[in-house]
C-alpha cells in the first residue's frame, strides 16, 4: 500500500530520501496546479522521472521547486524506463545548488530592481523641485527634508548650501510643531520664517514624516504666491512619494 | 492702564472677533503687557515657547547669512501666530488669531502698532539685546564641595576613655 499527501506538509526532498531508503519499485505521481509529474523509484535509486514531455534529471531539479500540490505513491509497479543514472544523494545537492542559484539571482534582481526604483522616485523629485523654481517669484532654493534634517531632494539657485539650510530650518520646524501642539493651538500646517533677506516657508507633507522648504528673497518674493505653490507642490510631493 | 496696555487694547479692538491672544514679551520668555482673550488659550505659555522659538530663528537666520530676522508666521488648521521682534530685538510680539482672520490686514495693523509698541516699552538701560543673550556663555556656578575633616578613630572606647 502507498502513501500520499500534500507537499505542504512534506518536501519532495523528504520524500526523496524515504522510498530511497525502500529497495522497492515504487511511482509517485505529483500534481501541482494543471501539471502532471511522475516519479520512479527503484532498488533505493530515482531512476526516472517525467514532466509534460520531458523525462530525466531536470525533471527532478524542477520538481524539487514546487512547494504546493499533492502526491501519490503506488508500490511494485513496473519501471518504463530508465533515464536517471545519478545517485539519489547527488540528484538532491545538485537540485539544492540550483534553487540557492535561483533565490541569489532572485536577490539580485530585487536590488537591482530596487535601486532603480529608488532613483527613479529621487529623479522625479528633482524635476518637481525643478518646476517648483519656475512657479516662485523670486525662488532662491528649495529643499524635500526628512525630519531628521536630512535632504531627499534639493534645487538651488546657488546662492544657498541646501544641506546647511536644512538642519537649520529642521530644528525650528520641530520646535515649532511641538509648541502648537503643546499650545493646543491646532496642527501645524506651515511656518513662515521673514529675515531681512527673505522668506523661508516650511511646510509638512502628510503624515509628517517630511516637509518642503522653500527660500526666497525678501525683495522678488510674493508671500501669496509662496504659501499657494507650497500647498500644490507639497501635494504633488507627497503623490510622487512611495506609499 | 499703562500706556502699553492701552496700544495693546486698540490693536485688540480693530482685530475684532479673531482674536485670541497678544503678548509683548522679553527674551526671557516673561511677558510685559497683554493676555489672552479665550480662556483655553494659555498667553503666558505662548509666550515663553515664542521666546525659544524665536531665539532658534535668529541662530538658524545667522547660520544661514541671512540676515536679521523680522518675523515668523505659523499657520495651523486653526489659528495664525506672528511673533515679530519690537526694536532693537530686546523684545518681542506675538500675536494669535483664528485663522479667519486676514493674514495681509493682520500683518498691515501688527506694522502700524509696532513702533508704537516700541515708543511705550519702558527703556530700561542694561536688558540684554537678543544678540548678546545668544552670545553670553554659561557660566556654570558650581563651587567645589567642602570636605568635614574626619577624625581620626581608632576604638571608640579608647575614645571615651581618653
Amino acid at each position: 500500500m502507498g502513501i500520499n499527501g500534500n507537499l505542504k506538509d512534506i518536501s519532495l526532498a523528504d520524500l526523496f530520501q524515504i522510498h530511497c531508503m525502500d529497495p522497492r519499485f515504487a511511482k509517485m505521481t505529483i500534481l501541482h496546479g494543471d501539471e502532471t509529474a511522475y516519479i520512479y523509484f527503484a532498488n533505493k535509486q530515482v531512476v526516472h522521472a517525467e514532466l509534460g514531455g520531458n523525462v530525466g534529471e531536470e525533471v527532478v531539479y524542477e520538481l524539487l521547486s514546487w512547494n504546493e500540490g499533492t502526491f501519490d505513491v503506488e508500490n511494485d509497479i513496473v519501471i518504463p524506463q530508465k533515464s536517471i543514472n545519478r545517485m539519489w544523494s547527488g540528484l538532491l545537492l545538485e537540485g539544492v545548488r540550483r534553487l540557492e542559484e535561483v533565490e541569489t539571482q532572485k536577490r539580485v534582481n530585487d536590488q537591482s530592481h530596487g535601486i532603480m526604483e529608488e532613483n527613479k522616485m529621487s529623479q522625479k523629485f528633482d524635476e518637481i523641485l525643478s518646476s517648483l523654481a519656475g512657479e516662485v517669484s523670486g525662488y532662491t532654493a528649495s529643499a524635500l527634508v526628512g525630519i531628521d534634517g536630512i535632504n531627499l531632494a534639493s534645487h538651488t539657485l546657488g546662492v544657498l548650501d541646501p544641506e546647511n539650510v536644512s538642519a537649520q530650518i529642521t530644528t525650528l520646524f520641530r520646535l515649532v510643531d511641538g509648541s502648537v501642539d503643546k499650545l493646543g493651538a491646532g496642527v501645524l500646517e506651515d511656518n513662515l520664517l521673514t529675515t531681512e533677506k527673505g522668506y523661508i516657508l516650511m511646510r509638512f507633507l502628510p503624515g509628517k514624516e517630511y516637509f518642503l522648504a522653500i527660500a526666497t528673497t525678501r525683495k522678488e518674493g510674493n508671500l501669496g504666491n509662496l504659501r499657494l505653490m507650497s500647498k500644490m507642490y507639497t501635494e504633488q510631493l507627497s503623490k510622487a512619494m512611495p506609499h | 492702564m499703562t500706556k502699553l496696555e492701552q496700544i495693546i487694547q486698540q490693536f485688540k479692538a480693530e482685530i475684532g472677533a479673531d482674536f485670541i491672544s497678544t503678548d509683548v514679551v522679553g527674551m526671557d520668555g516673561m511677558s510685559i503687557a497683554g493676555g489672552s482673550a479665550d480662556p483655553n488659550f494659555s498667553a503666558s505659555d505662548a509666550a515663553a515657547r515664542f521666546a525659544e522659538i524665536m531665539k532658534l530663528a535668529v541662530k538658524v537666520s545667522n547660520k544661514i547669512n541671512s540676515g536679521k530676522v523680522d518675523d515668523n508666521l505659523v499657520t495651523t488648521n486653526k489659528n495664525y501666530i506672528i511673533s515679530r521682534f519690537l526694536g532693537d530685538s530686546t523684545y518681542y510680539w506675538v500675536v494669535v488669531v483664528t485663522n479667519n482672520a486676514t493674514l495681509g490686514t493682520l500683518r498691515m495693523l501688527m506694522n502700524e502698532y509696532a513702533p508704537q509698541l516700541i515708543g511705550a516699552i519702558p527703556h530700561v538701560a542694561d536688558l540684554p539685546t537678543i544678540e548678546q543673550v545668544l552670545e553670553k556663555p554659561i557660566e556654570p556656578k558650581i563651587e567645589p564641595e567642602k570636605v568635614k575633616p574626619v577624625k581620626d578613630r581608632r576604638s571608640f572606647w579608647e575614645d571615651q576613655k581618653k
